[in-house]
């Protein structure tokens, strides 16, 4: 089990429309299907970045990165590689 | 009007430009009237339908002419030049057919659409959701033959009685959550349509946008396979956002146009030519024009390749459609002004009056403050480094 997607589910709980979601999606499952607007999208990237202490580059903030716990994981995991920092 | 031809690909075979200076000249013939009467401007939609110019953004394997993003926006410019009217219905077609063919090429109706050259309406508004493209509260049901059912409220369907197709928005489901949509591409005998209400507006009169009462029946093949929220992102948002541009820039244009028209012949009458007005419209149409062709480029990795649309992207097109909207209007202001009384009036060759009415609408479109306040967020996700 993934740590990074595990903390990805814990700063998701702090946002009412994915709150209800965060423990139970599976990870490869469509998170604008299941409730997440661009607005969201933009409040968790600024919470994810701050939490692992990252920043995504501009290339990186689609809609797919947002598309699901995994999609999200693996953009975190190599920005997490590139800029040297492990946190899991 | 004839819907039942297949596509004339002799036709196809004149020149976009050609055919757009044709319909441009259609247009413009009937502008007054159109405007006057707020009827649809059926003389123009014909002669783009001659032309197969209603395929403009259609492949062309798939019957169309294939026009690049730079050519649709040129040529709604063009039209705009002629009637504001006519080139903002052809702009919401095309953009309808985008999704279309872009996200459901082999939809059962698409070849159809395209070989009859059926003229789509979009019906994405909706009583209780207020403009907002992303919200339904419509959703779709089981018919008791197990065939789909819809019924929604339009509060403004541009055309609506005057297409042959409808690209509408609904619900997943009936119990679904606001924000789950689909899209689905209707015939004109699947639905039934009743409007309840007037289109009698400031401007944009022959758009015909009043609200309409829809009670739809069709197959699930003809919702799109895609989910409405990445239509939106990839398609309709980009597209309409930038053909909407086109068409006030030729709106902006022919007001400018006439001014200098005004000024010449003043000018050769020996009176002061140059008014101070023009040269500051034309500084603000030069910006303007240099915004849409950022924005054309910043798009087109993903409309003509195969991109992902960025964040950056988004606030950058919402930033276009406010920028040239306020813009435009300006402009049209700017040489109202340098026209003076010949300008203000409703009849003559310099009037700016229609023009100026027709551009009022360009903030109202999907209101500004409402696309600001959604920048406001997501310029806070760029680094800078644009």
């Amino acid at each position: 089990m993934s740590c990074v997607q595990e903390q990805i589910r814990v700063v998701m709980k702090e946002f009412a429309k994915l709150s209800g979601i965060a423990d139970g999606i599976a990870e490869g499952a469509d998170l604008w299907e299941a409730g997440m607007d661009s607005l969201t999208s933009v409040q968790l990237l600024l919470r994810l970045e701050d939490y692992f202490g990252v920043e995504l580059p501009d290339e990186a903030l689609t809609r797919e990165t947002f598309r699901s716990i995994r999609a999200m994981t693996e953009v975190l995991r190599t920005q997490l590689d590139r800029e040297g920092s492990h946190a899991s | 009007m004839n819907t039942t031809q297949g596509p004339d690909t002799s036709a196809q075979s004149v020149p976009w430009e050609e055919a757009v200076g044709r319909a441009r000249r259609v247009a413009a013939g009937k502008a007054v009237e159109v405007d006057r009467a707020a009827r649809f401007p059926e003389e123009a939609v014909d002669a783009l339908r001659e032309d197969g110019l209603l395929g403009a953004v259609v492949p062309v394997r798939l019957g169309g002419r294939g026009m690049s993003l730079r050519d649709l926006t040129r040529a709604a410019e063009l039209l705009a030049r002629g009637c504001g009217s006519t080139a903002m219905v052809w702009a919401m077609h095309q953009i309808q057919l985008a999704c279309l063919v872009r996200h459901h090429p082999g939809a059962p109706l698409l070849r159809r659409a395209v070989e009859e050259q059926w003229l789509i309406a979009s019906v994405t508004s909706e009583a209780g959701v207020g403009g907002d493209l992303r919200r339904s509260a419509a959703g779709v049901g089981q018919g008791a033959t197990g065939e789909l059912t819809l019924h929604k409220q339009g509060t403004t369907v541009s055309y609506g009685e005057h297409a042959q197709g409808y690209l509408v928005t609904a619900l997943r489901g009936t119990d679904s959550d606001q924000g789950d949509q689909v899209a689905v591409l209707v015939s004109r005998d699947q639905v039934k349509l009743v409007r309840t209400g007037e289109w009698n507006t400031l401007g944009m009169r022959g758009t015909c946008s009043p609200p309409f009462d829809l009670d739809m029946t069709f197959g699930s093949d003809q919702l799109l396979p895609v989910p409405f929220g990445d239509i939106a992102a990839r398609t309709m948002v980009p597209f309409s956002h930038l053909l909407w541009s086109g068409v006030w820039i030729g709106l902006a244009a022919e007001a400018l146009q006439r001014a200098l028209n005004v000024s010449v012949r003043r000018g050769r009458a020996g009176r002061t030519a140059a008014h101070p007005s023009i040269p500051i419209a034309h500084t603000r149409l030069a910006g303007a024009r240099g915004q849409l062709a950022a924005a054309i480029a910043a798009a087109e990795p993903v409309i003509e390749g195969g991109s992902e649309p960025t964040i950056a992207l988004g606030a950058e097109l919402n930033a276009l459609k406010v920028g040239v909207s306020e813009t435009v209007c300006e402009v049209v202001r700017l040489s109202m002004e340098a026209c003076g009384m010949a300008g203000f009036s409703e009849d003559g060759p310099h009037s700016v009056a229609r023009i100026l009415r027709d551009v009022q609408s360009a903030p109202l479109m999907i209101g500004n403050r409402r696309l600001l306040a959604t920048n406001a967020q997501l310029l806070l996700t760029l680094r800078g480094d644009q």
